[in-house]
């Protein structure tokens, strides 16, 4: 159970003799965060991905765009994404599927060496034609911690769209206990700070037995 | 206290003060100004698609704790002129 929860953030206040909401991030339950954010160019690739990535396979976000979703002041290049290992025809007709909507793979052009570097546990990268940076890096889940995070992923719901992203206590244990470089934990440290009023200690600890157990 | 410990205390106090402004302003108005670091460093970027994949693995090689623990910049250079 979370132990404290916000229930609102949306505030009113009167300008100008007119009543304004304040629309703030807001930590609906324990499933659901709404923010209505102004979309970044990484958010926009997020969106346009996932829509046709979720017509063949669940999925969760991880790393550092969690992070930066929730509002750490950085970019990045890539969004790492999670899914469950699918099967040659549906990956293939994921690949094509993305190709339609103006995307194309950076690793490999063709769809076998795309499903081999998955199977051999290697990430893929699709970006938009043309383009390098932003991309999306996939790869299957291969660890407790990855299975853990698809099973309990999170709803982040966008103005105009939604997105499923990891637990935020595995983020932060994962970022502390087990990337640690600088940049990781700075990212932990806001997930800290913007959750902190909803973050589940025990949820952190047995978080915490969980990647000593693998790493 | 040394450069890189004050460093690090100065970067804490800043994200520190940046998530309770997230935590109290209107998501438009923080992200508004998120989205200018964002939208900026991903605009501004060039590179091949050769560089970036060579430069991601010389990373997955430095996360898994290998020999390239010492790469310098020089290094770097080196490694993309000889692709």
């Amino acid at each position: 159970m979370r132990t404290s929860m916000r229930k609102t953030s949306i505030k009113h206040e009167i300008v100008g003799g007119h009543s304004h909401a304040r629309e703030q991030m807001r930590f609906v339950n324990k499933t659901t965060i709404e923010i209505k954010r102004e979309l970044s160019d990484l958010d926009q690739l997020a969106l346009d991905f996932i829509t046709v990535l979720q017509k063949y396979t669940p999925y969760v976000i991880v790393s550092g765009y969690v992070s930066i979703l929730l509002g750490r002041a950085r970019a990045s290049e890539d969004i790492d994404i999670i899914t469950p290992k699918i099967s040659f025809p549906t990956l293939k007709k994921l690949v094509h599927d993305l190709q339609e909507h103006g995307f194309y793979c950076i690793n490999e052009q063709k769809d076998k060496d795309i499903f081999e570097c998955l199977t051999e546990g290697i990430a893929v990268r699709f970006a938009r034609k043309d383009t390098i940076i932003p991309n999306m890096e996939m790869k299957w889940a291969r660890t407790a911690a990855d299975d853990e995070a698809l099973q309990n992923a999170l709803s982040v719901s966008l103005p105009e769209g939604k997105l499923r992203i990891s637990p935020l206590e595995l983020q932060i244990v994962f970022k502390e206990l087990v990337l640690k470089s600088p940049k990781d934990r700075e990212d932990a440290r806001h997930l800290r700070k913007i959750a902190k009023e909803y973050l589940d200690a025990s949820q952190l600890q047995h978080y915490k037995e969980l990647v000593h157990d693998i790493h | 206290m040394t450069f890189t410990k004050e460093n690090q205390k100065e970067r804490y106090r800043f994200i520190d003060q940046w998530a309770e402004y997230v935590r109290t302003h209107d998501d438009k108005d923080w992200s508004r100004q998120q989205n200018i670091i964002i939208n900026s460093c991903l605009r501004t970027a060039s590179m091949t698609k050769e560089e970036y994949l060579a430069m991601k693995t010389i990373e997955d090689e430095m996360k898994a704790g290998k020999k390239v623990k010492k790469f310098t910049q020089k290094d770097a250079v080196k490694y993309l002129k000889n692709l």
